[in-house]
């Protein structure tokens, strides 16, 4: 064997490593994560049986926690795009690393995101009542609906970011089928539909990812500009503006580094890769999260400047509110997640550690949670009929739900890990030849 | 008949393929291989099938969304019964999920998936690089000679 087949045999043999086995530290985690999820499942079915009394929701605020993390995990889902669509279109080599773990926090972000609308419904089983047909009295839906601009942008970013996660699995699953045996063999063999490695699958493969980086990158921006659509097609006091897209896609893309940076944290201590995930991965995710945080200020800045210098009273009652009201400390703690806890990590070199960048990446996700928190509270708290306003609490009920889909999202990556090579085996030997 | 051709190092496939000539040649291996001679260029229309899903969906559902305001007017706050600005948002998202589905279609087919077709099964799983190429009745001998002075570690013969 050559000295570079022997690397190669060795960077396979690192990268397969994690499948193999499971100790009892990983039982442990995911029959923890299993057990909140089932919780999260029983309060659902709760909620189904008992119905939505059993929630914090009541007049005027009809949206809270399940609205909130809706709006918060669409925004994790954008993980995916931005580090491997952009990087990849840009061609930047240091991605190759990190792209299958930010894919596939793409896929199950949404995954977790799109169940909301759902929970949210409370009478869950009418949700076919969104989809295009007609009813008994031939009357169709509502095509101009938010809603139904909802199902359609996650139904579609669900649909290409499976195949965008899917595509450059296909070469890894042949090498597994070759090197696994048993029934994870045949599964592994199914899925790799025949890969052969000839130089026409490469071509394809190589033409099939720019063209999803391009059509992903398009419906990721338009998804988040959708559910900022939700809120600004209304007329209420801080929802209806017209910078709320953009400022959803850029909180979006700020909060999905922020947790791809904890996931890859995670995936190198404890699956051992310290090897592949090195510092210079963190310090490049840092900065673009120093970069986004900034970003962030600024959208935040101009949106809350604007309200305050219209001095509409109907927008500075809610203004208030988010300002020094019930929830000025909420807001507080938002800008110093967001901005001054990131900015000062990450803008100082010396400061700019992986322990710092992961301390930065929690602190974003939490400002992120805040300040979806912010922009759908105050306003339905506050609602222009003073007389109306009302207060939110949210029950037992929202928050094991909540606590739920955070154990979903660990347990979907547990068994993710376990199932496929985190780093694209092949992308990564083709950086390392390169 | 045709011949596969082992290769430890790209220099002397790319060698191999000079000499063989690169028609109906088909490289195999475990990771992408740039070859510097031109060699295995695969020109194909994927994303005329993406443009061409877009397209036909975006299209599609457009008048569909027309024609369902049409079927049944539903009266939305004094807006106008047909406007492309709110059916714009699903549209635009129909063209996408177009585009994701012709880029499917696309790689399955440049990518002749389900044609039952394997090359050399130690291909997927090894640092060696494998040429196919077809060879005539009469034509073996003077080839494999040809690919082993390129750098072949081992040829095979065998039926198409």
């Amino acid at each position: 064997m050559t000295p570079a087949a022997a690397a190669e045999e060795r960077i396979r043999q690192d990268l397969l490593r994690p499948l193999s086995g499971a100790g009892a530290g990983y039982c442990a985690a995911a029959a923890f994560c299993a057990l909140i999820v089932a919780a999260g499942a029983v309060a659902w079915g709760l909620q189904i049986d008992r119905g939505m009394v059993v929630t914090g929701l009541a007049r005027p605020v009809y949206w809270g926690f399940y609205i909130v993390n809706f709006v918060f995990w669409i925004g994790i889902s954008h993980a995916g795009t931005l580090i491997s669509a952009i990087l990849r279109l840009t061609d930047a080599g240091w991605r190759k690393p990190v792209t299958r773990a930010a894919e596939a926090i793409t896929l199950f972000a949404l995954m977790i995101g799109g169940m909301f609308p759902l929970i949210h419904l409370g009478r869950v089983w009418l949700f076919y009542w969104l989809l295009p047909y007609p009813n008994e009295r031939l009357l169709w839906p509502n095509f101009r609906s938010p809603l139904v601009w909802d199902m359609t942008a996650i139904l579609t970013y669900l649909a290409g970011s499976f195949l965008y996660l899917y595509l450059p699995l296909i070469p890894d699953f042949a090498l597994l089928a070759k090197r696994t045996t048993g029934l994870r063999s045949k599964i592994c063999g199914l899925l790799s539909l025949g890969w052969s490695g000839a130089d026409y699958q490469w071509h394809a493969l190589e033409r099939a990812n720019k063209l999803m980086a391009v059509i992903i990158l398009a419906i990721a921006v338009s998804v988040h500009s959708v559910v900022a659509f939700d809120f600004s097609m209304s007329l209420a006091p801080m929802w209806h503006s017209t910078i709320f897209a953009p400022y959803f896609v850029a909180g979006a893309i700020f909060s999905g580094i922020g947790a791809l940076v904890v996931v890859m944290a995670a995936i190198r201590k404890f699956l051992r890769l310290e090897n592949y995930l090195r510092p210079v991965h963190f310090d490049n995710l840092g900065k673009l999260l120093l970069l986004m945080s900034v970003v962030w200020l600024y959208f935040t800045a101009s949106e809350h400047l604007t309200v305050w210098y219209g001095n509409n009273p109907l927008e500075m009652n809610v203004f208030q509110a988010r300002e020094h009201g019930g929830f000025g400390l909420a807001s507080v703690l938002m800008v110093v997640c967001n901005f001054a806890i990131p900015f000062v990590l990450l803008g100082i070199r010396k400061l700019r550690t992986i322990p710092t960048i992961v301390f930065s990446g929690f602190s974003v996700l939490a400002g992120m949670w805040l300040e979806r928190f912010l922009i759908v509270l105050p306003t339905l708290a506050n609602p222009p009929l003073r007389a109306a306003a009302g207060t939110y609490l949210p029950s037992a009920v929202e928050l094991v739900i909540t606590a739920a889909t955070f154990a979903s999202m660990a347990l979907l990556y547990l068994l993710f890990v376990k199932a496929v090579p985190i780093i694209a085996v092949w992308e990564y030997e083709h950086e390392a030849d390169g | 008949m045709k011949l596969t051709a082992k290769f430890a190092a790209r220099p002397a496939l790319e060698a191999a393929l000079r000499s063989a000539g690169c028609e109906r040649t088909v490289v195999y291996s475990a990771k992408p291989v740039e070859i510097a001679s031109g060699a295995a260029v695969r020109p194909g229309r994927m994303s005329l099938l993406a443009v061409a899903g877009a397209v036909a969906a975006g299209t599609g559902m457009t008048l569909f969304m027309l024609w369902t305001q049409s079927d049944y007017p539903l009266v939305t706050g004094g807006m106008p019964i047909k406007s492309l600005w709110p059916i714009g948002v699903i549209s635009y998202e129909a063209a996408m999920l177009g585009a994701v589905f012709g880029t499917l279609l696309g790689f399955l087919l440049e990518g002749r998936f389900f044609r039952n077709k394997s090359g050399p099964g130690e291909a997927v799983d090894s640092a060696w690089l494998f040429l196919q190429l077809p060879c005539p009745g009469g034509e073996a001998d003077r080839l494999i000679e040809q690919l082993r002075a390129a750098g072949a570690v081992s040829v095979e013969q065998e039926p198409d």
